[in-house]
């Protein structure tokens, strides 16, 4: 049976990195870390007939009960050649893309001092506030971050980029640069936006990620721009548009209350396409309960073609630390979907159960 | 010789045993802040040479960072020995409680694939690793040290 492309760059990629962690310096081999996530999760739609719960993987939940729109299982590992040099690699498999695996990070680390690095490989495209850890459950209390406002169809990028990180006071600092592509054969989101094959890459990319934190704020703001060269069955209809992108997050933690927020503007300045998408939430901490409230939306700006994007959504969830690493979760999303050149999925109401892992 | 009954004494004893009853409730809520207020040290392995850091560079540590004030510092270690410890630990020097901390430690590693924190919960295991890799911190109660004969005091962290 012939292998997909895909399937081959993943073995030679993952032949590739288990040479290198094998690879001994000096007297000994690298310093190798595991570490893992699962997330595990089952819902329905109760009212309506789909919920588009993932964008980027098209994980949809419609009538029956489902276990692959939310359901990952990833794991990282870490190889410490030096103190200052390691290589890092995550690889994940998700129900939504039939638990085909995929890499992806696959990067070199290499300290310049303790508070500058510099990174060289493929990375996750740090656009969004969850974007680092956007399959990693455990480390928010929702089953997912808002759909509304994670609908990017590009979620990796290969290249450089440079971390700078310090202290001052109270607060944390950050600064990450970085410069790269990507290429998605066969893009899962778009071949369901526009039902046909649709093939996309986003070239000079160049980004900045600045962030601040103290223990009860934390603010982070992320510019994007770049190009994007896009085929629809093997016809190209984008070329080389100029594309940009805008994000806000601002977090505060006040005793109990968790207040999130993330706010982003997304343009293709020459292709008349332009968004906006935000979301707010709150959430108490009780004991080992937290309980949660989300609005999320999104709105394109009416274009010439008449689109019209524009969704938003209302979550009520409650997140249990049951132990130290695993958390179980129960979220009902409310969808209304006001699209009519595009809509999405309709209206829906939806309940998911899940459990994160992290080990 | 007259016989005193016990109310004779009662009587006679009630100041004294009024002052002893007094002087026992301040003693001990003298003693009580002791208590509350135990000292808690930053440890290494004997000769690690980490000399002294800010509680800004422990905190960064501890957060999976590189420390900016010296060289020598390894990887820090959670010692969960003591969880009064620890929990103060987390509120003196991370300024944070305990799931914020653990929330913050899994973003970190899923992040930029920082490695896990190491966490310990027996003083002799603590004692063994932290004197194998020399450059590894961590913090304990004062007065468990007299357990821990390869590790010397950093810092006093409170």
């Amino acid at each position: 049976m012939r292998k997909r492309p895909d399937q081959l760059r993943f073995q030679f990629l993952s032949w590739l990195f288990l040479c290198i962690i094998q690879w001994p310096i000096g007297p000994a081999a690298a310093d190798v870390r595991l570490n893992g996530f699962a997330s595990i999760a089952v819902g329905k739609v109760i009212e309506g007939e789909a919920f588009l719960a993932d964008f980027p993987k098209t994980g949809i939940y419609d009538t029956r009960l489902s276990l692959d729109p939310d359901t990952s299982l990833g794991l990282q590992l870490s190889s410490y050649f030096t103190s200052d040099v390691s290589l890092i690699a995550q690889v994940s498999v998700h129900g939504a893309e039939d638990y085909d695996p995929r890499i992806d990070w696959l990067y070199l680390n290499y300290y310049l001092t303790s508070q500058l690095s510099i990174q060289l490989g493929r990375k996750g495209l740090p656009l969004y506030y969850y974007s680092d850890y956007f399959d990693v459950g455990y480390a928010y209390y929702w089953i997912r971050p808002p759909p509304d406002v994670y609908t990017w169809q590009i979620t990796n990028y290969n290249g450089i980029s440079v971390l700078y990180e310090t202290a001052i006071g109270q607060w944390d600092g950050s600064v990450n640069l970085y410069y790269g592509s990507e290429e998605s054969e066969d893009n899962q989101l778009l071949g369901l936006l526009f039902g046909a094959r649709v093939d996309e890459t986003w070239k000079n990319m160049i980004g900045i990620v600045a962030s601040m934190a103290n223990p009860w704020l934390e603010v982070r703001v992320s510019h994007m721009q770049g190009l994007i060269d896009r085929t629809i069955n093997d016809v190209s209809v984008i070329n080389e548009i100029k594309q940009q992108f805008l994000g806000l997050s601002v977090n505060m933690t006040i005793d109990r209350l968790l207040i999130l927020s993330e706010f982003n503007n997304y343009q293709q300045p020459d292709n008349d396409v332009a968004y906006d998408a935000y979301l707010l939430s709150f959430g108490y901490q009780i004991g080992d309960l937290t309980p949660h409230i989300t609005r999320s939306g999104f709105k394109q700006s009416i274009n010439a073609i008449g689109n019209d994007e524009k969704h938003h959504t209302t979550s009520v969830g409650l997140r249990w630390d049951v132990v130290d690493n695993i958390a179980v979760k129960l979220q009902y999303d409310k969808v209304t979907d006001d699209g009519v050149v595009v809509p999405i999925k309709g209206d829906s109401k939806s309940i998911t159960l899940g459990m994160d892992v992290v080990f | 010789m007259r016989f005193r009954t016990p109310e004779y004494f009662v009587r006679y004893y009630q100041r004294s045993v009024l002052m002893l009853m007094v002087f026992t409730i301040l003693l001990i809520t003298a003693i009580t802040p002791c208590h509350a207020e135990n000292k808690v040290v930053l440890i290494a392995a004997k000769g690690s040479g980490i000399e002294m850091l800010s509680n800004r560079d422990i905190r960064r540590i501890f957060l999976g960072l590189k420390s900016a004030d010296s060289g020598m510092v390894n990887k820090p270690v959670i010692n969960l020995h003591n969880r009064d410890v620890y929990e103060q630990f987390l509120k003196n020097v991370m300024h944070m409680t305990e799931g914020a901390y653990k929330r913050k430690l899994v973003k970190r590693v899923f992040r930029h694939g920082t490695a896990a924190i190491k966490e310990v919960d027996r003083l002799h295991e603590l004692n063994r690793h932290l004197s194998s890799h020399v450059g590894d911190i961590s913090f304990i109660d004062y007065t468990e040290l007299e357990v821990m004969p390869d590790v010397e005091i950093v810092k006093v962290l409170w």
